[in-house]
């Protein structure tokens, strides 16, 4: 123990003495541990926290199985969760939860928020009581019940000012009147991040309502996993018994709740990140353990009079680890500052995002301090071990002459370079991960979605099902809005429809010519939203052949359907589709059969980047839903006609406010928020593995030219020419150099696709990409030899002679 | 009886580009416990190898060593370093104090090597320092002090684990002379106190007050002379 503080002692004090050496040290390890701590902080809120609710490993999530935005299940229809409670009584709980777009409006200020249709005994069975008031109660979701409902925390303090009397006072939920009866606790949110819950009526024998339910279920006591698994599936064969289609080539599962925080693309990604960080940190070890070990044998001389004075090769190891354990701690200290910064500013974007579950917290906690002190007890290590190791073998085989100078040199030397190379490598591999990263998302912001997004300026809106119940209802209200917008003067032309091009608000249908048989096959599949006659002119859009929707097309008239190019290429056979009818989701009994009376250029209706699917547009008139975007051309800057469209929705229908109003550029950038935020991180884990490269370099150069200081002079004495001084110096940097952006391009391309195919289906690495990295660290390896170039060019040649 | 150093036929050689360059030829050469001997020759005579592969900071050469009765070739290398650690110590030309460590931390550290408890480290430490005269600067670092002060707490560090051999190359080849007396007449001093004395040096004078000179030259023993 004496010994070590005694060690300590005096690797503290080696620091005080060379405070930048130490500076750039921490700097290096703090670096590649701050990008480690970021993610392990990201990684415990995803996966391995328990949730915020009680009894967490009790609960289940179900629902068929595929992506569906909340883990790996996909929502059920009001029909099948009632049979499904029925089936699990006795074996567990069954709550479930309809995101939904709600309104609230009271005191004339109507507001557009995330909600959620629940069943009653939704916070029950998560075990979260309300702060205030009660929890809603059977009586609240029996049909006719007085309408109820239940605040979010943030939603009582942001609109309410926290009033108490906030319970049992009348508010317009979706324009109708409806009773506060709770507020939720502090941070709780459900599903993801909902300010306002209402309950639902699940009955078993009334037909599906408008949302989709996520399911949870807590098991009874002495209920397993594998009983609700196995009572699930016997209602799932039942179900797709007594209805083949709706069922047919689904399957239904049941998986832990905890898996809603992350699910399969999350922990795809997740799992890049920290390949990425571990990587970067594996570089910072690199770098520090090359500039500690050119330091040990600068160091060497020293060493050797240890030995002589009794230190054995252990004491002289622990002696060498002592300094870069001292290094690692402030290196910790400094990361866990940045990786606090890091996660700030991730929780801050994330919480920006449509779809982050408020209630995931990313906090510096026990276990990611365990992990933390995991990752900096193998950085002092990695960084320290084989510079102490190296030091152990070469002080004891060193002799005592004054001045002795290959003091094991060329060994050294050999792992010295070895360790560069693996850097050069690692950076250009991240570099070209992040270039393939930031033009995918560049390709994507300038993808071509088929429409004119200059002076287009949208929004959305969500009518309440209760003052406009019929379709006709809501139709009128589309009407009136667009014809409003097209009155203004600033205003070139206005839609509504339902979707939003290059988004995912569109629907997603299955699709067959009308009267082919569906088989078990996959079938041809479409994008398709329904829109107004004024499309073409909002949106840009140019009509191709045929006509596109008019007064002809009313709810009682034929279906019929505007498609694009991509549906003619893809299912026209080489014939025009005028004419020919097409059936939506042929093996739903409902799916709807179309006419095809216009072909459009190439629309993208889904969100760019993925594989271009056909796009079906049909008029408003005959698929009208109560939530619509609304887009305006404008004649100058669109976002300047925000306000006016705002009060224009106000005038129509005061409950009903407009949301999500922005220009095109801020549409798609909202669609690629998760791209662009992985992007802005492997940018920052790329950037600072390619400033450690660049140190790394530096260090060794400097090292080189240092310990090259008499034979540059004697070089130079002797008439060698400046060039000849620097290839001789730097010829074998520059190989370390190639060798190093060979290994790096061999493993970034496969690296880089990897990570691609995790998100948007982007194109992998390319040549630009490939170059520019190359491009990069060259750079950064000549300024990170700048300075010893200078050094050795400038070395006088008395000078060097009299070195040592 | 054995003598306290007995080398018989070592010899110590380099590869170098296929063939071998010899530093050590034969060196057969006995010390006696308590004697003072000086070690001669022109550079690359092989007088720091000499040292070196007495000081039992070189292995690989061939032939026997005897130190204090102990035969070192056929020791394994921990145990050749734990007799090291118990009868040798050093002391360089240019002393190589420990340039991070104060005075009083230079002589501590063979001890604490020798895994000394801190309290019988801390009574030995202050004894030399007064035994040496430099207690009023056991807190400065070394580049505080002159040569001749460096080299005096070279030898103190070097003796305070009470060797047996000492080895000095070159005690008082950095110092002037002023200095470079006051350290020889130190060794004399420890040499009177029992202490077996190899020092290498190219000062003739200070050569010659040792009892015995050994001279080499191209790695050969040229003689080994008892003073006259």
């Amino acid at each position: 123990m004496n010994a070590i503080l005694h060690d300590l002692r005096d690797a503290f004090r080696a620091s005080l003495k060379h405070p930048g050496f130490a500076a750039l040290i921490a700097g290096v390890l703090g670096a590649g541990l701050a990008c480690v701590i970021f993610m392990l902080t990201l990684l415990d809120g995803f996966i391995l926290r328990p949730l915020p609710f009680a009894k967490p490993d009790e609960l289940l999530q179900a629902g068929f199985h595929g992506d569906g935005g909340l883990g790996d299940v996909f929502p059920v229809d009001s029909r099948d969760l009632a049979q499904i409670r029925r089936y699990l009584a006795g074996k567990a709980d069954v709550a479930a939860a309809g995101r939904s777009t709600i309104n609230l409006s009271d005191m004339d200020r109507p507001e557009r928020y995330h909600g959620a249709h629940v069943t009653s005994n939704l916070f029950h069975v998560l075990g979260v009581a309300p702060a205030l008031g009660r929890d809603f109660s059977d009586d609240d979701a029996k049909p006719g019940a007085p309408a109820v409902t239940m605040l979010s925390y943030s939603l009582w303090h942001a609109r309410y000012g926290g009033d108490a009397s906030i319970i049992g006072r009348e508010v317009r939920v979706d324009g109708q009147p409806a009773t506060v009866i709770g507020v939720m606790p502090k941070d709780f949110t459900y599903p993801r991040n909902e300010d306002l819950w209402v309950p639902s009526t699940i009955v078993e024998g009334l037909p599906a309502d408008a949302y989709a339910y996520w399911v949870i279920a807590r098991r009874s006591a002495g209920i397993g996993d594998a009983d609700v698994a196995n009572t699930l599936d016997s209602w799932f064969a039942d179900a797709a018994r007594a209805d083949p289609n709706r069922f047919l080539g689904r399957t239904f599962r049941a998986e832990p709740l905890a898996r809603m925080a992350a699910d399969r693309t999350t922990r795809g990604t997740l799992g890049s990140m920290l390949a990425a960080v571990v990587m970067v940190l594996l570089v910072s070890c690199a770098n520090a353990a090359n500039l500690l070990l050119t330091r040990t044998l600068g160091r060497s001389q020293e060493l050797a009079v240890r030995v002589a004075l009794g230190a054995s090769r252990r004491r002289l190891i622990a002696h060498l680890l002592a300094e870069s354990v001292l290094l690692t701690l402030s290196a910790t200290a400094i990361a866990f500052v940045l990786a606090r910064a890091g996660v700030a500013w991730q929780q801050s974007v994330m919480s920006q995002t449509e779809f982050y579950p408020q209630w995931l917290r990313f906090d510096i906690d026990a276990t990611v301090l365990l992990l933390a002190s995991g990752a900096a007890l193998f950085t002092a290590l990695a960084a320290g071990l084989l510079p102490a190791l190296r030091a152990g073998d070469f002080a004891v085989a060193s002799d005592l002459r004054d001045g002795a100078r290959s003091v094991a040199g060329g060994s050294f030397a050999r792992v010295s370079r070895v360790l560069v190379v693996g850097e050069i490598a690692l950076s250009c591999a991240l570099l070209i991960c992040v270039g393939t990263l930031v033009r995918g998302i560049g390709a994507i912001d300038r993808a071509d979605l088929g429409i004119e997004p200059a002076h287009l300026l949208t929004a959305r809106v969500a009518l309440s099902t209760h003052a406009h119940p019929t379709a006709a209802d809501q139709l009128h209200v589309y009407e009136r809005i667009s014809q409003r917008m097209r009155e203004d003067a600033e205003v070139v032309d206005a839609s509504v429809g339902t979707p939003l091009p290059g988004t995912f608000y569109n629907a997603f249908h299955e699709v067959l010519p009308a009267g082919a048989a569906p088989g078990t096959a996959t079938l041809p599949q479409l994008y398709s939203g329904a829109v107004d006659a004024h499309f073409l002119g909002a949106y840009g859009v140019k009509l191709e052949s045929g006509r596109f929707f008019d007064s002809r097309d009313r709810a009682d008239s034929e279906k019929v359907a505007v498609v694009d190019r991509k549906f003619v290429e893809r299912l026209g056979d080489g014939a025009s589709v005028l004419g020919r009818r097409f059936r939506l989701d042929p093996r739903d009994p409902d799916g709807a059969t179309v006419t095809i009376v216009g072909v459009i250029g190439p629309l993208t209706l889904d969100t760019p980047g993925g594989q271009p699917t056909p796009a079906m547009l049909r008029p408003l008139s005959q698929d009208v839903f109560y939530i619509a975007s609304i887009a305006v051309r404008t004649r100058g800057d669109p976002l300047a006609f925000a306000t006016r469209i705002d009060g224009i929705m106000h005038e129509i229908d005061a409950d009903a406010p407009l949301y999500w109003v922005r220009d095109y550029s801020a549409v798609i950038r909202d669609s690629t928020v998760s791209e662009r935020v992985i992007a802005k991180s492997f940018g920052v884990f790329g950037a600072i593995a390619l400033a450690l490269a660049a140190a790394g370099l530096y260090g060794v150069m400097v090292f080189t030219v240092s310990r090259r200081t008499r034979e540059i002079g004697v070089r130079r004495a002797l008439g060698a020419p400046a060039r000849r001084v620097l290839a001789n110096v730097f010829g074998r940097s520059a190989l370390q150099l190639g060798i190093g952006l060979a290994l790096g391009v061999l493993a970034g391309i496969p690296l880089a696709r990897l990570l691609t195919q995790s998100l948007q289906d982007m194109p992998g690495a390319d040549l630009v990409v490939v170059l520019g990295a190359l491009c990069v660290l060259v750079a950064a390896a000549g300024l990170a030899v700048a300075v010893p170039v200078r050094r050795a060019l400038r070395v006088d040649p008395a000078v060097a002679l009299r070195h040592e | 009886m054995d003598p306290m150093v007995r080398l018989v036929d070592v010899e110590r050689s380099y590869p170098v580009a296929g063939s071998r360059v010899w530093v050590l030829r034969h060196i057969n050469l006995d010390i006696g416990a308590g004697e003072f001997v000086s070690v001669m020759g022109p550079s690359g005579a092989g007088k720091s190898s000499l040292l070196n592969v007495l000081g039992m900071m070189d292995h690989d050469w061939t032939g026997r060593y005897k130190l204090d009765g102990v035969a070192v070739e056929k020791l394994d290398a921990k145990r050749r370093q734990a007799l090291q650690r118990d009868k040798i110590a050093f002391v360089f030309q240019h002393y190589h104090l420990i340039d991070d460590l104060k005075v009083w931390e230079n002589l501590d550290l063979p001890l604490q090597y020798r895994d000394v408890p801190s309290k019988e480290r801390a009574a030995q430490v202050g004894d030399l320092l007064d035994r040496f005269n430099i207690v009023g600067k056991k807190d400065l670092y070394p580049n505080q002090l002159s040569g001749g002060q460096q080299q005096l707490v070279a030898v103190a560090r070097a003796v305070i684990t009470r060797p047996r051999l000492l080895l000095a190359d070159e005690p008082t080849g950095a110092l002037h002379s002023s200095q470079a007396r006051a350290i020889m007449d130190l060794l004399h001093e420890l040499n009177r106190g029992g202490m077996t004395i190899v020092q290498v040096t190219h000062n003739e004078a200070f050569a010659a007050e040792a009892q015995r000179s050994v001279r080499l030259f191209d790695g050969w023993i040229e003689s080994a002379a008892p003073r006259t």
